[in-house]
């Protein structure tokens, strides 16, 4: 250790520290380095030699010389003098010590091992590091370097030390470690239902560098060893504490805390959990007969199939269950870990409205027919409808003798359709022959067994005409709902005087609006109004009365009641009734069937279903999917949902034309030459006859294939 | 009440409106103000003391310009000076778009 600790000395000349085997070789050792004899410095004896048992716990013998100088010679002397007496001891116990212990190869070899480093000839030049301090041993001609690691800091003489460093004899070493510390840290929470309590925690940590042992060398690196701590200040009683000030007193869970206050690593303990409500159930109504239409060929027992059982039609007799009601059944409370109770859900009873032909019995538990005929249940949320679709069967032909058919059930005709008649159903009409020249309007499905010419079928509660017409609507709501703000915005401008509104009302205003910032409003109402027109008779009045309003509000020039605020918003409440009345959702059950049309116009709120020979110069709308099993020749056909057809389009050239809205699919086996197809406003025509397409819009509005 | 303030140089006219432009004006609008500006090719109309306006009074600024414009497609009109108050309600009724930019611009 080259450390000088009297400054004072330092004045007085050049000083080292010298070891050695016993005092003797240690000052031998020194006077060698500064080159001078013994008269001419002060010894100081730092650490006397020890041999310790079989010389393994042996110290040096360490002293310090100091060169003197003329004026300090006097007062080193007495140092002087006391240091001789003391090397004079210390020879004769080492005299002594030699004669005690026999001398022998093994505690010789024994010796080298284990005090390798004790010979001071190793050392000279060199530096090394023990017990995180540093010594070193330089030469005249030879000082050892020392190289930092970042991890430590190293102070030379007070100064801090970067890179490599030179140690010389006077030169005064500190070696500082850095410490990081991360303080821990811990939350509890609870979740809003207050079945939780979340504990998370953040254990902190403590790294600190230990430097490492080097061995005597001309040069040393110094290492530094990294040390983690981790620091987890948890205890189980704070926890409860904190615990209890949130007045937490149920569910614990002591498990976790254990785990918690343990951790080592950050995490989320759930401590305490309360008991969630068990939910029950709302009534419902469990259906004990087939209501659903199966439609399609039947399959015999063997596999195959019966096409002469294409429909199955549903009924029950009079006095038959068609269905159970089950009551509601309440659900189970919980409790929050505060040990306050959460209600569960309400449940509520279902709600039975019996139409014709059928009773509730045993306390409303049982619906059963009264009449016999189609079950029809119909339900919405925890409304359900049931009744009993009374069947009229009309054993022959429909035509002059007969007379038009009008029926507020099912009717079946087992016969034809001929010229000019009309069949009207509230449910289903089946008709086993074919419809000829004729109408045939049902609420609900129309199936013909044959074939429809030059008729017109349509199934729905609606029509063609008022389903574009809602459509329409929708946007034409749309506007007026962005107006209605716009002129209650103008309104609050402080430049905008509302004089004239009692004089001429909104009229001015409206005018103004729909000359710019609301055109496409005007648009939406005269189409509005000429769809209305060619709709005719098919509509309901309430359309042809709104159409009405729509025109006396956008398109009058003459001040009317619509023409005021409450006006504006009492129109705009009639529409939002219309569209809502008129979803085309309810008529998804429909369903329009038949082999083969001919220049026939089919109408159905759900799906249409030719399966024989196909469709010839007819119009198609359906609410649904539109499924062509054989060939569509000449034409419309328009289907809400898709379009899969197995052959379209001519070879004489005649325009079929198959539409979908953005959002459809089409599915064509063998498209011809002239077929076009449309997905929303984006157009295709097969220039030549392509197999197994699938066509829909991409991103960007385009066909692809 | 309403009035205004015609000052001409052969094809050019400049019309000061004086007062709020609401249905009041309807009258004065339809039997002077459009018979003394149909003969100029260029028209100022300056809405510097034009403080209110109602949807009637805009209906007859739209018809006046409009009629102005029937006779000929070379006249220029063009309104100035619109309180900032009167200007946040045309354009609330995108009057820059119905009548054009060369008109009315609120860019300035």
């Amino acid at each position: 250790m080259v450390r000088e600790t009297d400054k004072g000395v330092n004045k007085m000349g050049q000083s080292i520290l010298s070891r050695g085997k016993d005092i003797k070789e240690a000052i031998q050792q020194g006077l060698d380095i500064l080159g001078t004899k013994q008269e001419q410095v002060a010894i100081e004896i730092i650490q006397q030699e020890s041999k310790g048992f079989m010389r393994l716990r042996s110290k040096e013998a360490v002293v310090k010389l100091t060169k003197l100088e003329e004026e300090g010679l006097k007062v080193i002397e007495d140092a002087f003098e006391v240091s001789l007496q003391e090397i004079e001891h210390s020879i004769s116990k080492v005299l002594e010590n030699i004669e005690q212990v026999p001398y022998s190869p093994e505690v010789t070899d024994l010796f080298k091992r284990e005090q390798g480093s004790f010979i001071t000839q190793d050392k000279v030049g060199k530096v090394w590091i023990k017990d995180g301090r540093i010594y070193c041993e330089p030469t005249e001609l030879k000082y050892p370097t020392i190289t930092v690691c970042k991890e430590i800091k190293l102070l030379k003489n007070g100064e801090l030390v970067k890179g490599t460093a030179v140690a010389t004899k006077d030169d005064q070493f500190e070696i500082e470690t850095i410490e990081e510390t991360v303080e821990p840290s811990w939350e509890i929470t609870m979740d809003a239902q207050r079945l939780n309590v979340f504990l998370h925690v953040k254990p902190g940590l403590r790294k600190t560098y230990k430097v490492k042992d080097v061995e005597p060398d001309f040069h040393i690196n110094i290492e530094a060893e990294e040390k983690i701590e981790v620091i987890n200040n948890l205890e189980y009683k704070g926890i409860l504490e904190e615990l209890e000030e949130l007045r937490v007193i149920h569910g614990f869970n002591h498990n976790e805390i254990v785990k918690a206050v343990n951790t080592e690593k950050p995490g989320q303990f759930i401590i305490a959990t309360g008991i969630a409500p068990k939910d029950g159930e709302n009534g419902r109504i469990e259906i004990l007969t087939e209501t659903k239409n199966r439609v399609g060929p039947k399959e015999r027992a063997d596999g195959s199939l019966d096409f002469r059982e294409v429909k199955e039609i549903p009924t029950v007799q009079k006095g038959q269950v068609i269905a159970l009601v089950h009551m509601q059944k309440p659900g189970l409370p919980g409790a929050t870990v505060t040990n306050e109770p959460i209600p569960p859900k309400p449940t509520f009873p279902l709600t039975i409205h019996t139409g014709k032909g059928v009773s509730l019995i045993e306390n409303g538990t049982k619906i059963v027919a009264t009449e016999s005929g189609r079950p029809v249940i119909e339900g919405k949320g925890l409304l359900t409808k049931v009744s009993i679709m009374q069947k009229l069967v009309h054993p022959g032909d429909i035509n002059f003798t007969s007379g038009n058919l009008r029926f507020k059930g099912d009717i079946d005709v087992l016969g034809n359709v001929e010229d000019g008649m009309l069949v009207e159903a509230d449910g289903q009409i089946s008709i086993y022959r074919n419809v000829f020249s004729s109408t045939v309007t049902s609420r609900e499905t129309v199936i013909v067994s044959g074939n429809s010419i030059n008729s017109t079928i349509s199934a729905g509660q609606q029509n063609v005409f008022a389903s574009e017409l809602i459509f329409i609507l929708t946007q034409i709501q749309e506007q007026m709902v962005a107006m209605n703000a716009s002129i209650k915005q103008l309104m609050n401008l402080p430049a905008f005087k509302t004089t004239d509104f009692a004089r001429k009302g909104l009229l001015s205003l409206i005018k103004i609006l729909v000359e710019k910032k609301f055109k496409s409003l005007i648009i939406s109402v005269k189409q509005f109004s000429e769809l209305t027109k060619s709709g005719g008779q098919l509509l309901s009045s309430e359309l042809v009365m709104l159409e009405e309003q729509l025109r006396l509000c956008f398109l009058s020039s003459i001040s009317n009641e619509y023409h005021s605020i409450e006006g504006l918003s009492s129109l705009l409440k009639r529409i939002e009734e219309m569209i809502e009345k008129h979803d085309p959702e309810k008529d998804k059950d429909c369903l329009v069937e038949m082999k083969y049309a001919h220049n026939s116009l089919i109408f159905s709120g759900g799906d249409v279903l030719i399966n024989g020979q196909g469709c010839y110069n007819s119009k198609i709308h359906a609410g649904g999917n539109l499924v062509i099993h054989g060939v569509l020749r000449g034409g419309e056909v328009y289907a809400r949902l898709g379009v899969i057809i197995k052959e379209a389009g001519s070879d004489g050239g005649v325009v079929s034309k198959i539409m979908v809205p953005s959002n459809g699919k089409i599915k064509i086996g063998l498209a011809k030459e002239g077929t076009v197809i449309q997905i929303g406003k984006a157009k295709y025509t097969f220039q030549k006859e392509q197999r197994d397409i699938t066509a829909r819009l991409d991103e960007n509005e385009r066909i692809v294939f | 009440m309403f009035s205004y303030n015609l000052k001409q140089d052969e094809q050019y006219a400049t019309i000061q409106f004086h007062g709020d432009l609401d249905i009041e004006v309807t009258e004065i609008m339809e039997y002077e103000i459009i018979p003394a500006l149909q003969s100029f090719s260029h028209i100022e109309i300056d809405f510097q003391e034009v403080p209110f306006v109602d949807s009637t009074g805009i209906g007859l600024l739209l018809n006046l310009i409009q009629t102005l414009k029937k006779n000929s497609e070379a006249v220029q009109v063009t309104i100035k000076n619109i309180q900032p108050l009167v200007k946040e309600v045309f354009e609330m009724l995108q009057l820059e778009d119905i009548l054009g930019d060369e008109v009315i611009s609120f860019q300035n």
